[in-house]
């Protein structure tokens, strides 16, 4: 059944050596399950803890600490209210590896620790750049966290004293995707209050979810580049397709031969639409009635978050969002962590914690370190009770360098400020804030831990903000991101389409900030890039995967051929002036870069995928910096209406009146087979050739290596990022590389005649090959086959099969290469009328643009740019009105 | 800020508001106390987990208050809600005579604490509806505040939840002792 992932069969081949009670003993689903009650006399107490007590709340003491009383977290304030109404918790332990017990903060770090962390993460890095899922497991001393998904409900009860019982049970897990279990522990929780605490029941629970074997859904949800693509699509047409199971496309995508329809114990798997839903076939409960075997466990094949969560952005977190990234901006220099309350006594606990838990999402803490070391505790619900411990853990962490997003149903939270620097109440949306402008710069630290990592961390801080962007007058801008949020709101838009928004952003932000990274005269950075954008930015939401080496290539590598191909085809100017390559080698080199890496592996491809399925919109005129940018007076709407209108690759893109719409369109398609129009005979022109020459003999810009001092496992080091150069480094081995060794030589830029003439046939060739690497996959395909320019796939088609032919006559090849963008007149293939009638257009186009170029320098390609654009948008508008 | 648009609220309107602490063992009637006052309903379906908080307006006054759970477990808790008390309401269940010498342990921890030593505190002597319930005189007695609370406003007063008797008297008493902190005084049982 499996044959791709070695992964997959070392996992298959573990639970094929397990007996089923086996693999139900390792509790590979669910570690632990507990149940707690509210007792009338003694107020929330822990019950069953099966198979074992938690290691760390094992004790009677702990019991009856109040502090680390769980039970509090399982009946949470106000359960009461809402009888025969479920409600769900959530809450997370983390284990200590040397103490071997859970604690309900995360693991603190010693500095030693962190160093080593930092020096294994480079390697790390450098060895295993993508792939497989990871936890914030980075420096060895931690575990995954166990998540706890509580489910607690009250019956009236005419016996009890009280008139009602609260009970609740909860399952301890390090799924990620533990919002599975609601259904299942809601009917359990239902029996086992009517059972009189039967404790039987939560034994048959427990084993019934580990009955199941999930390594096939563990290894879909760890595919870090397979996520990454998938979260991207963010198309009903293609993801339709995609998990049509009547197709091979799923299959293919999940490197599989064949669906599977039961797990390695005979559990029925049913793939439905973007659902894998597990049914307990196999288990046979004790007390259990057979209608909870029916209950299925459902996960969602693509992955949005770190953390499952099913509430929709818009109802809550928008608008928060749109008020903190604005108190964030505000924050004073010096303080780069930030404590966050949340609260809210009138939304469900469920509600409440899943919002925490998608700020925790957007900050990606679960998938890696939101600022540097700082410490982060994500605490979705906390009872009154966890006060003390959470001032003991801020004062132990630093309170400086620690950021808290803890969620609470209770006010008196506002009363204790000293455990807030934001406090949020959902219910009237408001935002208090303690960090204003006239806050001191410089605070004592409680202890002398935070004394020597808060002022080393701070130091750094001020040493960047007074290099980028938080200067005073800055302070009251509206940010892109918080523009943007206000269409999102606006538009009611859905979690895909929010996330696809910010993922936009997050590039448009990095490309900016490398940008100005390049032309700050300052030699060093001691910051890793995630931080510096963290730092420069300052709007809460990180994609961290946008901040990996090869990624960032990839988006430096898509943006600059963007500027070359606006500059040689429409109105843009040439970015590099004085680079030793000219635009049509440079167009090469990213090209032969992309095909190198969609060529070395799947999980490439894929990071390729994504990254062209997200590549964003310029909205920033070359040298405005998108840190300093202010929004506020922006009319979105308009600037995209004034893009689209312009001589640029924007002219291709469709059309839409919505903003938010116009800004997640795909364009990286465009900027794929844009470079199959580019014209031999036009590029090499003596005129145009000349014009390259002049542009490129500036003076060679400086771009020097910086010192590379930090770096995580996320972030590349900003010295490696900014240097433009190395974004060539590849093309050494190839012709554009050894033309780069020979042009050092003599003026920069200079490019002959014949040279021009043999590059853009070079330049169709690669286009080609990336397109059939494109199509090779099964999203690729299916993208192509959805959003290409129509235009673009009769080119496509043409030069493909010319190509083909090539090949067959390999030794007429050289004699018909600078002729090989006249298919037309050239090919001895056949072809259908119509084709005959596209490939004569599109000669005349090219006879069109050439003629334009040879008469005036001037006046050089603008009426053939025009009329090329004028084909393809007529031919975008016919397409969309079709498609409609 | 807020504390000022208060004070202003106070001279344009004669308005103010307070917070109100209520406190007692489980069982003693504070939710039904509280609910009585908001609502003019009886709310007794289930115990309190946590607290409930609403705001009672009476005369020129909001009322904030505060009502805490009384669970064994969730009495060290209270010290969490101390904060800005203007007034201490501790209910007592004249009736559990078993309990009446853990609730005045409790009460007495409370006062000791720094942040309410300038409380003003309302005893209710609750469900004086009940045969054998214990007056707030008794109470009163047993609770020996005359011995121990000199610096303190202090009041006894008995009431019944389920009919309201007693609450207003409560508030007013409340009213009338927290315009002036200054003033110190005891007042025996009603």
């Amino acid at each position: 059944m499996f044959t791709y992932s070695q992964t997959v069969r070392s996992g298959l081949n573990r639970c094929l050596r397990q007996s089923h009670e086996e693999h139900i003993e390792n509790r590979y689903n669910a570690q632990y399950i507990l149940s707690a009650e509210f007792d009338n006399k003694l107020g929330p107490v822990l019950g069953h803890q099966y198979p074992s007590s938690v290691p760390g709340f094992r004790s009677r003491s702990n019991l009856k600490n109040t502090s680390t009383n769980l039970a509090s977290l399982m009946i949470p304030n106000n359960a009461e209210d809402f009888p025969e109404r479920a409600d769900f918790t959530t809450f997370i332990l983390y284990r200590d590896k040397y103490t071997r017990n859970y604690q309900l903060f995360p693991i603190m770090k010693s500095v030693a620790q962190q160093t080593n962390a930092n020096t294994l993460d480079i390697l790390k890095e450098e060895e295993s750049p993508n792939d497989r899922a990871h936890h914030n497991d980075l420096d060895g001393t931690t575990e995954p966290p166990l998540f706890f998904i509580n489910v607690v409900n009250t019956l009236r009860d005419e016996n009890n004293d009280r008139g009602a019982v609260i009970k609740s049970i909860a399952i301890g897990t390090t799924l990620p995707n533990f919002l599975i279990f609601k259904p299942l522990l809601t009917m359990v929780l239902n029996l086992y209050m009517r059972s009189n605490d039967n404790i039987q029941i939560l034994i048959d629970c427990f084993k019934m979810i580990n009955s199941l074997d999930l390594s096939l859904a563990r290894n879909i949800m760890s595919n870090r580049s397979l996520q990454m693509m998938l979260t991207s699509i963010n198309d009903e047409r293609i993801l339709s397709q995609v998990f049509d199971t009547k197709t091979t496309i799923l299959p293919r995508l999940l490197r599989l031969n064949a669906l599977p329809e039961t797990d390695s114990y005979g559990n029925r798997i049913a793939f439905k639409r973007h659902l894998l839903e597990y049914q307990f076939t196999k288990y046979c409960p004790r007390v259990l009635p057979a209608a909870f075997s029916k209950i299925s466990l459902q996960m969602d094949i693509i992955n949005h978050d770190p953390i499952k969560v099913n509430i929709n952005y818009n109802d809550h977190v928008l608008k928060f969002l749109s008020k903190f990234t604005l108190e964030l901006k505000q924050l004073p220099r010096s303080q780069f962590a930030w404590k966050l309350l949340i609260n809210s006594t009138r939304l469900s606990k469920d509600t409440l914690c899943q919002f925490v838990i998608s700020l925790s999402n957007f900050i990606k803490h679960f998938d890696c370190h939101y600022f540097g070391n700082a410490q982060v505790i994500i605490f979705p619900y906390m009872d009154i009770s966890f006060i003390d411990k959470l001032k003991e853990q801020l004062s132990a962490s630093g309170n400086q360098r620690t950021f808290t997003i803890v969620g609470v149903s209770n006010p008196i939270f506002e009363c204790y400020k000293d455990v807030w620097d934001f406090y949020y109440d959902i219910d009237t949306e408001n935002l208090q804030t303690q960090c204003s402008k006239s806050c001191p710069t410089t605070m004592s630290p409680n202890n002398s831990q935070e004394s020597l990592k808060g002022s080393k961390v701070r130091k750094l801080f001020q040493k960047r903000t007074s290099l980028l962007t938080l200067t005073p007058e800055q302070e009251q801008k509206i940010s892109l991101t918080s523009k943007m949020i206000g269409y999102l709101v606006q538009g009611q838009h859905d979690n895909e389409t929010i996330l696809s928004v910010f993922k936009r952003i997050n590039i448009l932000q990095i490309l900016s900030l490398v940008s100005n990274l390049d032309s700050c005269s300052q030699n060093s950075t001691e910051l890793s890039l995630k931080d510096e954008y963290v730092v420069a930015y300052r709007d809460f939401t990180i994609f961290p995967e946008f901040f990996e080496y090869g990624t960032l290539k990839l988006i430096r590598c898509f943006d600059n051929l963007e500027q070359d191909l606006n500059f040689l085809l429409f109105d843009g100017k040439d970015r590099f002036e004085g680079h030793q390559l000219n635009a049509l080698e440079r167009i090469f080199a990213y090209l032969k870069y992309f095909h190198k890496c969609t060529s070395s592996g799947i999980a490439n491809l894929e990071k390729f995928i994504n990254i062209g399925l997200n590549f964003p919109l310029k909205l920033t005129r070359d040298g405005e910096c998108l840190s300093t940018k202010d929004f506020g007076s922006t009319d979105l709407h308009h600037l995209f209406e004034d893009l689209k209108g312009s001589n640029s690759l924007e002219g291709l893109c469709s059309y839409h009146n919505n903003a938010v719409d116009y800004f997640v369109t795909k364009r990286f398609l465009n900027l794929i087979f844009l470079p199959l129009l580019l014209d031999s005979r036009a590029e090499c022109s003596p005129e145009f050739v000349n014009d390259l020459c002049v542009r490129g003999s500036l003076e060679e810009a400086s771009l020097g290596p910086r010192r590379l001092v930090h770096s995580d496992r996320w972030s590349s080091p900003i010295s490696s990022t900014y240097n433009g150069s190395s974004l060539f480094q590849d093309s050494n081995t190839d012709d554009t590389g050894s033309r780069r060794s020979s042009s050092k030589k003599g003026s920069n830029g200079q490019i002959s005649s014949s040279e021009a003439g043999l590059i853009v046939p070079k330049i169709k060739k690669i286009c080609i090959l990336l397109i059939r690497r494109l199509r090779k996959h099964p999203v690729g395909n299916l993208v192509l086959e959805q959003d290409l320019n129509p235009m673009f796939k009769y080119v496509h088609e043409i030069l493909e099969e010319e190509l083909t032919v090539k090949k067959r006559s390999y030794h007429e090849k050289r004699i018909s290469l600078l002729n090989s963008t006249r298919p037309s007149q050239e090919s001895s293939m056949t072809v259908s009328p119509s084709r005959q009638e596209l490939l004569k257009d599109l000669d005349a186009i090219s006879q069109q643009q050439g003629n334009i170029k040879y008469n005036t320098k001037s006046t050089r390609g603008e009426p053939a740019r025009a009329s090329l654009l004028e084909s393809l948008n007529q031919l975008t508008v016919n397409y969309e009105r079709v498609n409609d | 800020m807020g504390n000022s648009i208060s004070k202003v609220m106070v001279k344009m309107f004669g308005y103010r508001e307070m917070k109100i602490l209520m406190l007692g063992l489980d069982n003693a009637g504070k939710t039904t106390i509280l609910y009585k006052l908001k609502l003019n309903k009886i709310k007794t379906s289930a115990p309190t987990v946590g607290f409930n908080v609403e705001t009672v307006s009476f005369r020129n006054v909001k009322f904030n208050m505060w009502d805490v759970g009384g669970q064994d477990r969730l009495r060290p808790l209270w010290r969490h809600y101390f904060p800005a008390t203007t007034a201490l309401i501790f209910v007592v269940d004249s009736h559990d005579i078993k309990r009446l010498n853990e609730a005045k342990e409790e009460l007495y921890s409370i006062i000791s604490d720094k942040e309410m030593e300038d409380v003003v505190l309302l005893v209710l002597a609750n469900k004086q509806d009940l045969k054998d319930a214990m007056s707030p005189h008794e109470i009163s007695e047993y609770l020996d505040f005359k011995q121990h609370l000199k610096n303190q406003l202090w009041c006894v007063i008995g009431s019944n939840a389920l009919t309201g008797q007693g609450l207003v008297e409560g508030l007013s008493w409340i009213t009338n002792n927290t315009k002036s902190n200054n003033k110190k005084k005891t007042s025996d049982a009603t």
